[in-house]
C-alpha cells in the first residue's frame, strides 16, 4: 500500500485582470515547487493566503493542470483530462476533504446517499453491500448509524465534516488531500476531527497532504512540513527539524505567531502581491536580517541537514539566532 | 434593577451579521401573505372548475330580453349585452384562462429549465446561442412577439399556449442558468467530479434537485404574468375566439358599455386582477423562503 | 476604586418566555486592562458585546441586568445618548474589516466622520488632519497619502488597522474587538494584536477581546472569561486559569488546543454545544463533562468565588477524571 507523491518543479500561472480596463497580467501562483510525500506520512503545507498552497492542492487532485513540471503518485502521472481509465485510477487513489463542511454536502442528499455516492459511481458492490459499507464508514468516523437518513441541514459543522471524511474514505483511497479540514470548526470539535484524522491514518496507513494556514494544526498532524511563500518553498523538512530549528526567518515568524511565549521580533509589513513579486529573495522586503545579497539574488533551496531544506542566504548563520 | 421587558429598539448595524444559529422566529408576515395567496387562488380555481355545478346558467345562452342587467340576486355579476350571465361567463372564462396559464408555465418552465441547465453545463457555443436567443426575445416586448407569432400560427386555444410558451421560456432559462452555474461552483459538485461522477449524474443528482425551489418560485410568479398576456391576446381578438368566454375577451366586449354597464368589464377584470395578485403573493413568499433556505 | 465597566446579571432573550441566549452574565473591567472573552460559536460572546453597545439584532432585547460604564447606567440611556456613546466612549472592531468600511468613501472621510459626530469638528481639511493622526496612531505608513485612498486599496491587515483607527479616534474608554484577527494571516494577526496591546497601554483604554483563539488570550489579555451556553463558566486572571483551570470546560478547551510541540493526542470534549432552550436543569455542561455526577444535573449553577479573583460555575472545581488523576 505505498502511495508516494512526487511533485517536481511545478509552476502555475493564472492570467488576471485587475480591473475592466487594465491589461491582462500574469499571477504566478506556484514557481518551481518540488516536494515529495512518502507513503503513510503527512506533509503539512503552511503559508499565508496567496502563498499558492491551495493551487498546489488543486493540481495534486487533478482538478487543474500545471503549466510546467510533473506530479505523480507511485510513478503515475496526475493530470486533468486524462483518458477515463486513468482518471478512475486517480479517483480511487486520492480523495479530497475540503474546508467548508457546509458547502461540501449536497443539501438534498441524505448522509447515506452522500457517503455511498462514490461507491455507486464506481459500481463497487450491490445496493446491500454499499449500505453495509456506509454503516461501517459511519462507525469508522464516529457517527451514529441513526444519522444515515438525515439531511445535512440537521447536522452540526463537526458532524458534516465527519460525513465528508467518511465519503472520502468510501472507495478506500490511499491519499487524502486535506484542505483546511478543521479551520471552519469550533474549538472542541476541531480537536475531535484532528484526533479522528490521526486515528484514521494509523489504522488505514493513509498518506495525507494537509493544507492549513494554522501552524499549530500543521505541527500537530504532520510528519513533514513545507513552508510556502509567494509560490515558492522557503523551508521544508521533517516536523521536528522545521519547528525546533527553523532556518528561514519567515518560518521563525510563523512559529512566533503561533507560540504563546514566542518573543521573536514580529516581522513587518505584509506579503507582496503575487502579481508583482520582489526581486531577489521573495521575503527580503519583510526580513529583519536581509543583507544586500538578498535584494539581488534569489536564494536556492538547499540542504541544511538530512531532509531539511531552506531557501535563505543566511540559513547557516541563522542557527544562532534561532537558538 | 432595570425595568423588566426593557426594549432596546436600535437599528442593527448593517455590517454585523446576526448570529446564524440562533435565528429568532418572529411572527411572519410572509406566512400570512402565502396563505392569503393560496386561499384566493384556490377559490378562483375551484369556482372555475366547478362552474357547471355552481351556476344555474350556461355560459353562451343568449337572453335578449335580459341584456345589460345590473348585478342582482339573480345575476350576481349582472348580464352582458347579449343577456348572458357575467358571473357564469367569468367562471367558464377562468377555466380557459387558467388552463392556458397552467399549461404554458409548465411547458415554458420545463423547456426553460432544460435549456438553462444545458447552457450552464455545456457552456461554449450552446450557451452563447441560447442566451443570445433569450436576449433577443427579451428585447422584443412579449406582446409584440406574441402578436407576430399568432399571425404565423393562427389564433385558437392550442396556438395561444404554443405562442406563450415560445415567448416565456427565456425568463426561466436565464434564472435557472445563473443558479445552475453558481451551484456547479459549489464544493459538493467538485467532490462528485473527484469521485468520478459523469456529467449527467452531476446534473441529475447535484444540480437539478437544488434548483427545485427556484423553479417553483418562477412558476408561481409567472402564472400571473401569463394570465395577463393571454387576456391581452384575447382582448385584441388574437387569443381565444368567441363565443368561448375568456377574461380578455369579456373585458374587450364590455369596454363598449363601460358608461352604461360597468360590470360587464370591471367584474371579470377584478377576478383577473385577483388571480395575478394571488400568484404574486405566493411567488414572493416562496422566493423569500427559498432565499433563506439558500443562505443556510 | 470602582471598575470602568461593570456588567451585572445581563440577560438577553427574544421575549419574556423565550430561552435566554445570554443568561445572567456579570463582568468587571478596569481601565487599561484587557479581558479575553472566550467561547465557541453560539456561546453568546458576540451578543453580550452587542448588548454593551445596545446594538442587539432585531427581535432580541436586554431582559434584565445592568451595564455601568464609569458609573453611568447604559440600559437607562435614551437612544440619542447611547448614539453619542458609541464610537465616542465605546468603540467596536469587527471580524471582517472589508465590510466595516464603506467602499465608496475615502478613508479620511470615514475616519473624519467620528470627529465630526463626536467632537463637532467641521471642514474637510480639519477632519483629514485628524484622520492622518489617527492613521499614524495605528502605524499605517505614509498616512498623508493613504488618507485619500479607498478601502479596496488596502490589504486585509491594513483595513483592520483603519477600522481600529476609526474606533479609537475619539479616545474611547472601552474598545470591544470581536474576533478582530480571525480573517487575517498569522503574521499579520500578531501585528494587529500587538498594536491593540500597545494602544491600550498608551491610552489606558480597556479592551474586550472576543476570540476562540486561546493562545492569543494567554498572550494579550490580563483576564479571561470563558462562556458556555450563554453563561460565564469561569473567569479570573489569565495565568492562574491557564495554569490550573477550575472548570472542566476550560480544562477541555485548553487540552483541545493544538500546539507546536509534538504529535500527542488532543484532549477532547465529547459531543456538541447545546442549543438554547435544550438545557433542562442543572449545569449546562454536565452532559459533556467528564467529572459530572447526579448532583450536577440539578438546580442552577452560579459562579462560585474561588478566591484570588477567580470564580467558576462548577460544583467540583479543579476536579480531574479518575484516569487522569491516577496518571
Amino acid at each position: 500500500m505505498s502511495a508516494r507523491i512526487h511533485i517536481e518543479a511545478v509552476s502555475k500561472t493564472y492570467p488576471v485582470r485587475t480591473s475592466l480596463f487594465s491589461r491582462r497580467r500574469e499571477l504566478a501562483a506556484l514557481r518551481g515547487v518540488s516536494l515529495q510525500i512518502e507513503a503513510g506520512t503527512t506533509l503539512g503545507l503552511v503559508g499565508e493566503s496567496g502563498s499558492g498552497k491551495s493551487t498546489l492542492a488543486r493540481l495534486v487532485m487533478g482538478a487543474e493542470n500545471a503549466d510546467a513540471g510533473t506530479i505523480s503518485i507511485d510513478g503515475r502521472d496526475v493530470r486533468a483530462g486524462l483518458p477515463r481509465a486513468a482518471d478512475a485510477w486517480l479517483w480511487r487513489t486520492l480523495q479530497p476533504v475540503l474546508q467548508d463542511p457546509y458547502g461540501a454536502l449536497n443539501p438534498r442528499m441524505t448522509v447515506a446517499e452522500t457517503v455511498g455516492e462514490p461507491l455507486h459511481i464506481q459500481r463497487q458492490g450491490s445496493r446491500a453491500e454499499i449500505a453495509a459499507r456506509v454503516r461501517e464508514l459511519l462507525e469508522l468516523v464516529g457517527l451514529s448509524a441513526a444519522l444515515a437518513t438525515s439531511l445535512p441541514v440537521a447536522l452540526s459543522g463537526g458532524q458534516r465534516q465527519r460525513v465528508a471524511i467518511a465519503r472520502a474514505l468510501s472507495i478506500s483511497p490511499r491519499v487524502l488531500i486535506l484542505d483546511e479540514p478543521v479551520s471552519a470548526l469550533d474549538m472542541s470539535v476541531q480537536a475531535q476531527v484532528i484526533n479522528l484524522l490521526q486515528d484514521l491514518q494509523d489504522r488505514l496507513g493513509l498518506t495525507y497532504l494537509l493544507i492549513s494556514h494554522d501552524l499549530a494544526v500543521v505541527a500537530h498532524l504532520s510528519t513533514h512540513i513545507a513552508v510556502l511563500y509567494l509560490g515558492q518553498v522557503v523551508e521544508a523538512g521533517d516536523r521536528n527539524a522545521v519547528i525546533r530549528t527553523p532556518r528561514h526567518p519567515y518560518t521563525r515568524s510563523l512559529i512566533a505567531a503561533a507560540e504563546p511565549g514566542g518573543e521573536v521580533e514580529a516581522i513587518q509589513g505584509e506579503m507582496p502581491s503575487p502579481l508583482a513579486p520582489p526581486s531577489g529573495c521573495p521575503f527580503h522586503p519583510r526580513c529583519p536580517q536581509a543583507v544586500s545579497e538578498c535584494h539581488s539574488t534569489p536564494p536556492a533551496l538547499r540542504r541544511i541537514s538530512g531532509t531539511h531544506l531552506a531557501a535563505c542566504h543566511l540559513a547557516d548563520s541563522a542557527q544562532e539566532t534561532a537558538a | 434593577m432595570a425595568p423588566d421587558g426593557l426594549t432596546v429598539a436600535t437599528p442593527v448595524v448593517s455590517n454585523q451579521p446576526p448570529p446564524r444559529r440562533r435565528r429568532v422566529r418572529l411572527p411572519s408576515r410572509r406566512g400570512l401573505a402565502l396563505w392569503a395567496g393560496v386561499t384566493l387562488l384556490a377559490i378562483i380555481v375551484l369556482a372555475s372548475v366547478l362552474a357547471p355545478l355552481l351556476s344555474p346558467y350556461a355560459p353562451n345562452t343568449i337572453a335578449l330580453r335580459a341584456t345589460l342587467q345590473p348585478p342582482s340576486m339573480l345575476h350576481w355579476f349582472g348580464t352582458d349585452q347579449l343577456g348572458r350571465d357575467v358571473l357564469t361567463r367569468t367562471l367558464y372564462g377562468g377555466r380557459v384562462s387558467l388552463t392556458i396559464a397552467a399549461s404554458t408555465v409548465v411547458l415554458a418552465g420545463l423547456g426553460g429549465m432544460f435549456m438553462g441547465i444545458a447552457a450552464a453545463y455545456l457552456g461554449g457555443i450552446f450557451d452563447m446561442a441560447v442566451m443570445r436567443l433569450a436576449e433577443v426575445q427579451y428585447a422584443l416586448p412579449a406582446v409584440i412577439l406574441a402578436i407576430l407569432l399568432v399571425g404565423v400560427f393562427g389564433s385558437g386555444t392550442a396556438n395561444v399556449v404554443l405562442v406563450l410558451t415560445l415567448t416565456n421560456w427565456p425568463r426561466f432559462a436565464r434564472v435557472i442558468r445563473a443558479e445552475a452555474q453558481s451551484l456547479s461552483q459549489r464544493d459538493f459538485v467538485l467532490l462528485a467530479r473527484m469521485a468520478g461522477a459523469s456529467r449527467l449524474r452531476i446534473i441529475l443528482r447535484h444540480i437539478a434537485p437544488n434548483l427545485r425551489s427556484t423553479f417553483f418560485v418562477l412558476l408561481t410568479l409567472d402564472i400571473g404574468l401569463i394570465v395577463t398576456l393571454e387576456a391581452t391576446l384575447s382582448f385584441l381578438g388574437l387569443g381565444v375566439q368567441p363565443p368561448t368566454p375568456s377574461w380578455g375577451g369579456m373585458i374587450a366586449d364590455g369596454r363598449g358599455y363601460l358608461d352604461r354597464a360597468w360590470w360587464t368589464a370591471i367584474l371579470p377584470g377584478s377576478v383577473l386582477m385577483l388571480t395575478v395578485l394571488a400568484s404574486n403573493l405566493i411567488g414572493d413568499a416562496l422566493a423569500t423562503t427559498a432565499g433563506t433556505e439558500r443562505a443556510e | 476604586m470602582s471598575p470602568l465597566l461593570h456588567v451585572e446579571a445581563l440577560r438577553i432573550a427574544a421575549g419574556p418566555h423565550a430561552p435566554a441566549l445570554v443568561d445572567g452574565i456579570s463582568l468587571e473591567l478596569d481601565r487599561g486592562k484587557a479581558l479575553g472573552l472566550v467561547g465557541e460559536s453560539g456561546a453568546g460572546k458576540t451578543l453580550a458585546c452587542l448588548a454593551l453597545l445596545r446594538l442587539l439584532p432585531e427581535g432580541l432585547h436586554i431582559r434584565d441586568g445592568r451595564i455601568r460604564l464609569d458609573g453611568q447606567e447604559l440600559t437607562a440611556l435614551t437612544d440619542t445618548e447611547m448614539r453619542r456613546l458609541r464610537g465616542g466612549r465605546i468603540g467596536m472592531v469587527l471580524q471582517n474589516p472589508l465590510s466595516s468600511l464603506n467602499p465608496l468613501m475615502r478613508i479620511g472621510d470615514q475616519i473624519g466622520e467620528a470627529f465630526a459626530v463626536h467632537r463637532g469638528v467641521r471642514g474637510r481639511t480639519a477632519l483629514w488632519k485628524l484622520a492622518v493622526e489617527a492613521l499614524r496612531a495605528v502605524r499605517i505608513p505614509t498616512p498623508e497619502q493613504r488618507v485619500s485612498a479607498y478601502a479596496h486599496q488596502f490589504s486585509g491587515g491594513m483595513r483592520q488597522r483603519v477600522a481600529i483607527a476609526m474606533n479609537i479616534a475619539c479616545a474611547p474608554d472601552l474598545l470591544i474587538a470581536d474576533e478582530p484577527t480571525t480573517a487575517l494571516d498569522a503574521t499579520i494577526r500578531l501585528q494587529v494584536l500587538r498594536l491593540l496591546g500597545d494602544i491600550r497601554r498608551e491610552r489606558r483604554m480597556a479592551l474586550i477581546l472576543v476570540t476562540h483563539d486561546l493562545p492569543m488570550v494567554a498572550r494579550f489579555c490580563d483576564d479571561v472569561a470563558v462562556m458556555y451556553a450563554g453563561r460565564i463558566v469561569e473567569r479570573g486572571p489569565v495565568e492562574a486559569i491557564f495554569a490550573n483551570p477550575a472548570h472542566p470546560y476550560t480544562r477541555g478547551l485548553i487540552g483541545a488546543t493544538p500546539r507546536l510541540d509534538g504529535r500527542r493526542r488532543l484532549a477532547t470534549i465529547a459531543g456538541q454545544p447545546p442549543s438554547p432552550g435544550s438545557i433542562a436543569t442543572g449545569c449546562a455542561f454536565a452532559p459533556r463533562c467528564d467529572v459530572a455526577d447526579a448532583g450536577c444535573r440539578q438546580g442552577r449553577m452560579d459562579l462560585l468565588d474561588l478566591g484570588e479573583q477567580r470564580a467558576a460555575a462548577c460544583r467540583k472545581p479543579f476536579a480531574r477524571p479518575p484516569a487522569e488523576a491516577a496518571a
